[in-house]
C-alpha cells in the first residue's frame, strides 16, 4: 500500500480519503448497507464519472472500521444470503459533518478563485 | 492525532481478529462477485462472460485480500514473527550447530554474569552503614611480613587498658571502640535457655555506625564503665522472633549469661554487625580484665586516611613500647608499622587479587567464546550469501536483510543468555558451598570470601546479562553482515565460477590457523594449571593425618560452675565412655587443626653424654587425657599409651624421639616436665600427628596427662569415637553432659572430618575453580577446532567431490581434512606445554606433594586434550563420506552453464547429505517393491534378466541407487526399463541406471513428452529416453516372463499406462491409481479430469486375473480398490459438474466440497481439490 513519505500526502492517500468520504456519506444516506449495495449506489450516483474497482470499497470499509466511524455486523441481505452490514456510528456522523464542511469550503474557495461566484 | 492513535490501537485489536476478518472478507468478496455476475447475466451475458465482467469490475480479489490483510497487521511485527519462525526452523535443522553455539555463549555469558555478581557484591557495593568509607581499622604490618597475596592481615591489637590512651591521643579518630563476639545464654519468659550469637561492643561503635534504633535507644557512653547496670540491645529479627515485636519489651529484665540485664533498645531491621548472625549486643565494659582487642574507629570530619595513619602510627608505636611482655607470646619486632584502613578495604583486600584474576580470566573466556561463535557463524553464513543476494534482488531492503540475518544470531544469543543465567546461578551457589568454611575462630582459617552471603544473581546482574547478551548477539551477528556488505551481491549472482575459485567468506587461512593455535595453547595451559592444582589437592587430601578422623565427634563444654576443672572433664569423659555406641572418649587442651600453640620446657632427667643434642625448640607440649590417644585413633609405634593409673608418664611423637635429645633410645627414659619436681617416664612413642595443617610438617611433641599438667584452656576439647555417624550421637552426648552439670552447654560441635575438611577448603576452592576454568577453556578450544574443520569441509566440498570422482577413497579424504585441524592442534599443544612449564613455577607456593613440572599431570592433560581435539575434528569431517561425486560433479557442470541461484547444499543428494531411506519389500519370490521417496519402483526378476518399472526422480541419482539395491538381491543384469508415464519422478532415474544395452519401454506419448524435457535428457540416444514405444497394447517378453502393457486414455497425464504381470498376478496402475488420494492433474502433460473415470473404467477388466494392485505411489492395494477409485474420480467429476451448473465458482465449489463418507480413507488436499476443479471447470462446457 502507500509507502508514502511522512508528511506528504500521496495521490493514493487522497483518493483513499475521498472514497472513504463517499462510503461514509452513502451509509449516512442509505442507512445500514452491505458492501455490494454501497458499490451499486456509488456506481448509480457517479453516472459514469467515476469508474472504480469495486473491491476498493472493502478496503475503504476496513479503514473506516479502524477509525471506528462505522460498525459491522452480519445479517441477511434481500437476496436471502448472509452478508456483512455496515452502519455509521455517532463518531462517524461527526466526522462526516467535518469533512463535508471542509469540502464545501474548498469548493467555495476554488469557485471564488475562478471568479465564478462573487463573495 | 487522537484518532490516529486510536487507529493504531484499532489495528492491534484487528490484528488479533485477523483470521476471522480474512475469512469474512473472502466471503464478502465471493458474495460480491456472485452478485455482480448475476447482475450481468440478467443483462443477457452468458455465465462465462458475466463472470469475466464481474471480475473485471471488481478488481483483483487476491490483491484486495492481501491489502486488507496488511491493513490488519503491523508490518514490522509480522516480519519479526516471520523471521523468528524461520530462524527457529533453520536452527532446528542444524541442532548440533545451534547446540554448540548456545553452550559456548552460555559459558561465556554465564561465567561473566557470575563474576560480575561477585565483583559487585564483594568489591563494589559499599557496606550498609552511612558513610561506611569513614569507618576504619588499624592494621599492623610486622617488618618481615613479605608483601604477598597474604591472607594473614593482622589487625593491630592493644590491651583494653590502653584504649583510653588511644582515644586521648588520636584526635584524627572521632570514635574508637572495640568489639568481641561470643555465644550468650539468654533465658526468656518461658524459662527456656537460648544460645544465641551475640557481641559485646563499645557504645562508640553503635555511634560510629550511625545506628538509629527502631525502638528505645542504643548504648550510652557511660555504659562502658564496669560498674553500670547491665543493659542489652536486641536485633530486629530477634525482637520479632522471640518477643513478637511487642514494644513493651523496653525496660524489661532478662537473664543473660547468668546476669540480669535490662532491655533498652532494638536495632533497625536491616542492621547487622559484625555479621548477619549477631542477634544481641551488650556493652563492652572496660574492666580490669586484660584482653587484647583490635579497635574499630571512625575518621574525624575532614580527616583523610593518610593523616589518620600518621597519627595512629605514632600513637601505637608509643603504646607498644609501654606494653608488658607476656611469656609465651612471640615478641613482635620493634619495627612494626601501623596504618589505618577502611573496613571495606580491610575486608576485601585479601581477596581482591583473586577476584581480579578470576574476572580477567572470565573476560578472556567471553572473548574467546565470541570469537568462536563468530567463526561458526561465518562458516554457516558462507553458504547463505547466495540466498541473501537473491533476497536483495527480489526486492528486500538492506535493512530487512540485516534484520533477517540478525534474528537468528539474536535468537541464539538469547538462548545462550538464558542458559548462561542458569549457569551463573549454579556457579554462585557452588561458590557459596566452596567458600563457606566452618565459622570457627579457633581453627586455622580455611578460605573465607567476605560478604559471601551477599552474592546473588539479582536485578542488576540480570540487566547486565541482558546487556551482554544483546551486545554479543549484535557483535557476532553484524560481523558476517558487514563482510557480506563489502562484497557486492551481484558478484554472487554472476556465477559459480567465482564459487569454484573458492572465495572464502571467512577469515583468512593464516588467521584461522593462528586463532586455533592460540586457543589450543591457552586451553592447554589452563588444563595443566587446573590439573596441577587438582592433583595437588588430591595428594593433600590423602595425607595421613596421624589419627583416624572418621567416626569422631568433637566439641567443647562451657560450664559456668566447673570451668575447665580437670575433675569435671574427667567425669565427663568417663560418662561419655559408657554411652551406647561410644568406643572411646577423651579430652585434650587442643585438637589437631586448632591454631593455638602450647609449649613448655622439657629436659632429660639425667645428664646426657656429651654430644647429645639439646631438646628441640619450639616444642609442642600438649595436655591430654589418658583416653584421648585411643579416642583420636593415634597410633602407638613403641611402648604403650597413657593409662588410668599412670602417675607420671608422658608420650612422645616420632619426631621428638628421633631428635636424639634423650639419646638413641627415648623409650623408658626419664624427663623433667614444665617445672614438675619429679621426673616423668617416656612410656610410649606415637606416630606423628599433623597438628596445624595437612601440609605442615609435624613438630616435635610431648603428650602429658592432664591430671599432672592441668590445661590452661577453660574449655578443653572433647573427642568421642562412635560407631556410625557422629552427628547422630550429639543429642545423647549433650544429655550425658547435662547430667553432670545442668547448665553446661556444648560448643564448637563438629565431626573431626569436618574440621579436617575445613582446613582443606582453600586448596579445594583453588582446585575447583582452576579445574572449572580449564574445562571451559578446553571446551572452547575444542569447538574452535570443530568450527575450523567444519568450515574447511564446506569450503572444499567441490574439491573433495572431484577427488572422489577421480578415485580417492573417502577414508583418505577424511584423513586429509582431519590432518589439518589436528596438526594445528598439536602445534598449539606443544606451545601450551612449553608455556605451562615456564609459568607453573608460580604455582609452587600452592602445590603440595608434586613439582610444578609434574610429569603425570602433563602427560594426562596432553593425552586427554589431544583425544578431544581429534574427536572435534572427526565429527564434521565425517560428512565427507556422504558426498556423492556424481551428483556434485554433474550438477556443478550444469550450474556452470546456467548461472546458479542455488545454494551450495542443493548439490548434495536429497535430504541434505542424509542417505534417503530406500525400502525394499519382497512381494513375491521374484517381485520386489522399492519404496521410499517419490514414485514406486517395481523390480521383476525373470529367468535370465531383470525388468525395472519406473526409476524414481526427480534426480537422476536415484537410478544409481536402484541399481545398487537390485545388485543386492540378484546378479542378473537389468535389461529393460518400463516407464509407466513421462512424469519426472518416474523417469529421471533412467539416466543413471541406463547403459547402452538396455531397452526402455514407454507409451508413444511418453516418448514425445520426455524428449521435450531437454534439461534432463541431454543426449537423444542412450541417455534414458525410450527405445521402444507402443500405442494401445504391447507384450514384453514371453511365457511366464512376460509383461502386458495397456493404454486406455489420459488420467493424471496423457502418457499413463497399465502393466499386468500374469505370472505374478499383479497389476501396476502408475499414477492413474497412485493411491487412495485425489491426484494432481498435470495440465501441460495432458491431464484430463473428465476422461479420468473413463480410463479407469476401461482398466477394470484387468482386475479379474490378478491378486494385487501395485499403485504408483502408495504400495499395494486390493483389486476391488480400482473400482472404488474409479467411483471416487467419477463422483468427484460429478460434484464438480453440479457445482459448475449451479453457478458456483471453482473456489466456492472446492471449499464446499466434502469427502463423501464412502471414501473414508481417502486423502484430498484442499489445494488439489481446487486445482482439479479449476481444471475440470475449464474443460467442461
Amino acid at each position: 500500500m502507500a509507502k508514502g513519505h511522512a508528511g506528504a500526502r500521496t495521490k493514493l492517500e487522497l483518493l483513499q480519503g475521498t472514497l472513504d468520504l463517499m462510503v461514509l456519506q452513502t451509509l449516512d444516506t442509505m442507512g445500514p448497507q452491505h458492501g455490494y449495495g454501497i458499490a451499486r449506489r456509488i456506481e448509480q450516483m457517479s453516472d459514469d464519472i467515476l469508474t472504480l474497482n469495486e473491491g476498493t470499497v472493502y478496503a475503504a470499509l476496513m479503514r473506516l472500521q479502524h477509525r471506528r466511524w462505522i460498525s459491522a455486523s452480519w445479517g441477511i441481505s434481500d437476496a436471502n444470503r448472509k452478508a456483512k452490514f455496515y452502519a455509521i456510528t455517532a463518531a462517524g456522523k461527526r466526522q462526516l459533518a467535518r469533512e463535508v464542511e471542509a469540502w464545501d469550503q474548498l469548493a467555495g474557495l476554488v469557485a471564488r478563485l475562478r471568479g465564478a461566484e462573487p463573495r | 492525532m487522537w484518532t490516529r492513535l486510536r487507529a493504531i490501537v484499532s489495528r492491534l485489536t484487528f490484528m488479533l481478529a485477523r483470521r476471522r476478518l480474512d475469512e469474512d472478507v473472502q466471503l464478502e468478496i465471493d458474495a460480491h462477485l456472485d452478485a455482480l455476475a448475476e447482475h450481468y447475466r440478467r443483462q443477457g451475458m452468458s455465465s462465462g462472460e458475466a463472470y469475466i465482467a464481474a471480475r473485471r469490475q471488481f478488481g483483483n480479489p487476491a490483491l484486495l485480500r492481501q491489502d486488507i490483510h496488511e491493513m490488519n497487521s503491523i508490518a514490522w511485527i509480522e516480519h519479526t514473527l516471520q523471521d523468528l519462525r524461520h530462524a527457529l526452523r533453520q536452527l532446528g535443522r542444524s541442532p548440533a550447530f545451534a547446540g554448540i553455539v548456545v553452550v559456548t555463549l552460555a559459558l561465556g555469558i554465564g561465567s561473566t554474569t557470575a563474576i560480575f555478581s561477585v565483583v559487585e557484591a564483594v568489591l563494589l557495593r559499599p557496606l550498609p552503614y552511612p558513610e561506611a568509607d569513614r569507618i576504619v581499622r588499624i592494621i599492623e604490618r610486622p617488618a618481615e611480613q613479605t608483601n604477598e597475596i597474604g591472607y594473614q592481615q593482622s589487625l593491630a591489637a592493644v590491651w583494653t587498658r590502653d584504649l583510653p590512651v588511644l582515644r586521648a591521643q588520636a584526635p584524627t579518630l572521632s570514635h574508637v571502640g572495640v568489639y568481641s563476639s561470643a555465644t550468650s545464654t539468654v533465658v526468656i519468659d518461658s524459662g527456656d535457655s537460648l544460645h544465641l550469637e551475640g557481641s559485646r561492643i563499645s557504645p562508640a561503635v553503635f555511634d560510629m555506625l550511625g545506628v538509629r534504633p527502631a525502638l528505645g535507644r542504643i548504648f550510652l557512653a557511660a555504659e562502658e564503665a564496669p560498674s553500670t547496670e547491665p543493659v542489652i540491645v536486641f536485633s530486629y529479627s530477634m525482637w520479632q522472633q522471640y518477643f513478637g515485636g511487642d514494644p513493651g519489651v523496653l525496660g524489661r529484665s532478662i537473664t543473660v549469661d547468668g546476669k540480669v540485664s535490662t532491655i533498652v533498645g532494638v536495632t533497625p531491621p536491616e542492621f547487622q554487625f559484625p555479621d548477619a548472625s549477631t542477634l544481641l549486643w551488650q556493652p563492652f565494659t572496660l574492666d580490669n580484665r586484660m584482653m587484647r582487642v583490635a579497635p574499630i574507629a571512625r575518621l574525624a570530619d575532614d580527616v583523610t586516611i593518610e593523616v589518620a595513619s600518621s597519627n595512629i602510627e605514632v600513637v601505637l608505636q608509643q603504646i607498644r613500647k609501654t606494653e608488658p611482655r607476656t611469656p609465651g607470646t612471640t615478641s613482635s619486632s620493634a619495627a612494626s608499622r601501623f596504618e589505618v584502613r577502611t573496613i571495606q578495604e580491610n575486608l576485601v583486600a585479601p581477596v581482591r587479587p583473586l577476584i581480579v584474576v578470576l574476572a580477567s580470566a572470565v573476560a578472556f573466556v567471553l572473548l574467546i567464546a565470541c570469537v568462536n561463535v563468530t567463526n561458526l557463524l561465518l562458516n554457516r553464513n558462507a553458504a547463505r550469501r547466495r540466498e541473501l543476494a537473491v533476497r536483495v534482488a527480489l526486492g528486500a531492503s538492506p535493512g530487512r536483510v540485516v534484520r533477517y540475518v540478525l534474528t537468528e544470531t539474536l535468537l541464539l544469543a538469547t538462548f545462550g543468555g538464558a542458559a548462561g543465567v542458569l549457569l551463573a546461578l549454579g556457579t554462585v551457589s557452588l561458590l557459596r558451598t566452596l567458600g563457606t568454611s566452618l565459622a570457627r575462630r579457633d581453627l586455622t582459617p580455611g578460605v573465607s570470601i567476605p560478604r559471601l552471603d551477599e552474592i546473588q544473581i539479582d536485578g542488576t546482574a540480570l540487566v547486565f546479562t541482558v546487556a551482554i547478551t544483546l551486545g554479543v548477539g549484535l557483535l557476532v551477528g553484524l560481523l558476517p553482515v558487514v563482510r557480506y556488505a563489502l562484497a557486492r551481491h551481484l558478484d554472487e549472482l554472476k556465477g559459480s565460477l567465482s564459487h569454484i575459485a573458492s572465495v572464502h567468506a571467512g577469515p583468512s587461512r593464516g588467521g584461522r590457523a593462528a586463532l586455533l593455535v592460540t586457543q589450543t595453547a591457552l586451553a592447554t595451559m589452563a588444563l595443566v594449571g587446573g590439573g596441577l592444582l587438582v592433583h595437588s589437592f588430591v595428594k593433600l587430601a590423602n595425607v595421613d593425618p596421624g589419627y583416624e578422623p572418621a567416626h569422631l565427634l568433637t566439641f567443647t563444654v562451657r560450664s559456668s560452675s566447673f570451668a575447665g576443672s580437670v575433675p569435671f572433664s574427667e567425669e565427663v569423659a568417663e560418662r561419655l565412655r559408657v554411652l551406647p555406641g561410644v568406643t572411646a572418649a577423651g579430652y585434650a587442651e587442643l585438637l589437631p587443626m586448632v591454631r593455638f600453640r602450647t609449649g613448655g620446657p622439657l629436659a632429660p632427667a639425667q645428664p646426657m653424654p656429651a654430644g647429645t643434642p639439646p631438646p628441640p625448640a619450639p616444642l609442642d607440649m600438649r595436655t591430654v587425657s589418658h583416653g584421648f590417644v585411643a579416642a583420636m585413633g593415634m597410633r602407638i609405634i613403641a611402648g604403650r599409651s597413657l593409662r588410668q593409673d599412670d602417675q607420671r608418664a608422658v608420650l612422645m611423637n616420632e619426631t621428638l624421639a628421633r631428635s636424639g635429645f634423650l639419646g638413641p633410645q627415648a623409650l623408658g627414659q626419664q624427663v623433667l616436665v614444665a617445672g614438675h619436681p619429679d621426673p616423668f617416664e617416656v612410656v610410649g612413642i606415637v606416630q606423628d600427628v599433623r597438628q596445624y595443617g595437612l601440609d605442615q610438617d609435624p613438630d616435635p611433641q610431648v603428650f602429658v596427662d592432664a591430671r599432672q599438667l592441668p590445661p590452661g584452656n577453660p574449655s578443653p576439647y572433647f573427642a568421642v569415637r562412635v560407631d556410625g555417624d557422629p552427628t547422630a550421637h550429639v543429642a545423647s552426648v549433650r544429655e550425658a553432659v547435662r547430667e553432670i552439670d545442668s547448665s553446661a552447654v556444648l560448643d564448637n560441635v563438629a565431626t573431626m572430618q569436618q574440621v579436617v575438611s575445613n582446613s582443606l577448603s582453600r586448596p579445594r576452592l583453588f582446585a575447583v575453580l582452576a579445574a572449572a576454568f580449564a574445562i571451559v577453556a578446553a571446551f572452547l578450544a575444542a569447538t574452535g577446532v570443530y568450527g575450523v574443520t567444519a568450515y574447511a569441509v564446506t569450503q572444499r566440498t567441490r574439491e573433495l567431490a572431484v577427488r572422489l570422482a577421480l578415485g580417492a577413497r573417502p577414508s583418505e579424504l577424511l584423513l586429509m581434512v582431519m590432518r589439518q585441524g589436528v596438526t594445528w592442534t598439536i602445534v598449539g599443544l606443544f606451545l601450551g606445554v612449553a608455556g605451562s612449564m615456564a609459568l607453573s613455577r608460580y604455582l609452587q607456593g600452592v602445590l603440595f606433594g608434586i613439582t610444578p613440572a609434574d610429569p603425570m599431570t602433563f602427560a594426562l592433560v596432553s593425552t586427554i586434550f589431544l583425544l578431544v581435539a581429534i574427536l572435534a575434528t572427526l565429527i564434521p569431517a565425517r560428512r565427507i563420506a556422504r558426498v556423492d561425486p556424481l551428483v556434485a560433479f554433474r550438477v556443478s557442470l550444469f550450474l556452470l552453464m546456467i548461472g546458479p541461484v542455488v545454494p551450495a547444499h542443493a548439490q548434495m543428494p536429497p535430504g541434505g547429505g542424509q542417505l534417503p531411506p530406500i525400502e525394499v519389500q519382497k512381494l513375491r519370490p521374484n517381485l520386489f517393491l522399492v519404496t521410499g521417496a517419490h514414485a514406486n519402483t517395481v523390480v521383476f526378476v525373470r529367468s535370465k534378466d531383470v525388468v525395472v518399472i519406473d526409476t524414481k526422480g526427480p534426480r537422476p541419482w536415484w537410478g544409481g541407487a536402484i541399481g545398487d539395491e537390485v545388485k543386492r538381491f540378484t546378479r542378473l543384469p537389468i535389461t529393460t526399463i518400463i516407464n509407466t508415464s513421462a512424469s519426472g519422478d518416474h523417469v529421471a532415474g533412467n539416466i543413471a541406471l541406463v547403459n547402452g544395452k538396455m531397452d526402455i519401454v514407454a507409451h508413444e506419448y511418453a516418448a514425445v513428452d520426455m524428449r521435450k524435457m531437454t534439461l534432463m535428457f541431454t543426449k537423444p540416444a542412450g541417455g534414458g529416453l525410450p527405445t521402444r514405444t507402443f500405442k494401445d497394447r504391447l507384450t514384453v517378453g514371453s511365457g511366464p516372463d512376460r509383461l502386458e502393457l495397456y493404454y486406455f486414455g489420459p488420467s493424471t497425464n496423457r502418457s499413463g499406462i497399465f502393466i499386468v504381470i500374469p505370472a505374478m498376478r499383479v497389476l501396476l496402475t502408475g499414477d492413474a491409481f497412485g493411491g487412495k488420494f485425489l491426484p494432481a492433474l498435470t495440465r501441460p502433460d495432458g491431464g484430463n479430469g473428465v476422461e479420468f473415470p473413463n480410463t479407469l473404467t476401461k482398466a477394470l477388466p484387468l482386475t479379474r486375473d490378478i491378486d494385487t494392485i501395485i499403485t504408483g505411489h502408495s504400495g499395494v492395494a486390493k483389486p476391488q480398490d480400482l473400482e472404488v477409485h474409479r467411483d471416487f474420480m467419477r463422483d468427484f467429476l460429478e460434484s464438480t459438474r453440479q457445482a459448475k451448473k449451479a453457478g458456483k465458482t471453482a473456489a466456492a465449489a472446492a471449499k464446499a466440497w466434502k469427502l463423501p463418507a464412502r471414501y473414508a480413507g481417502y486423502e484430498a488436499q484442499p489445494a488439489r481439490v481446487l486445482g482439479a476443479m479449476e481444471w475440470i471447470y475449464r474443460q467442461l462446457p
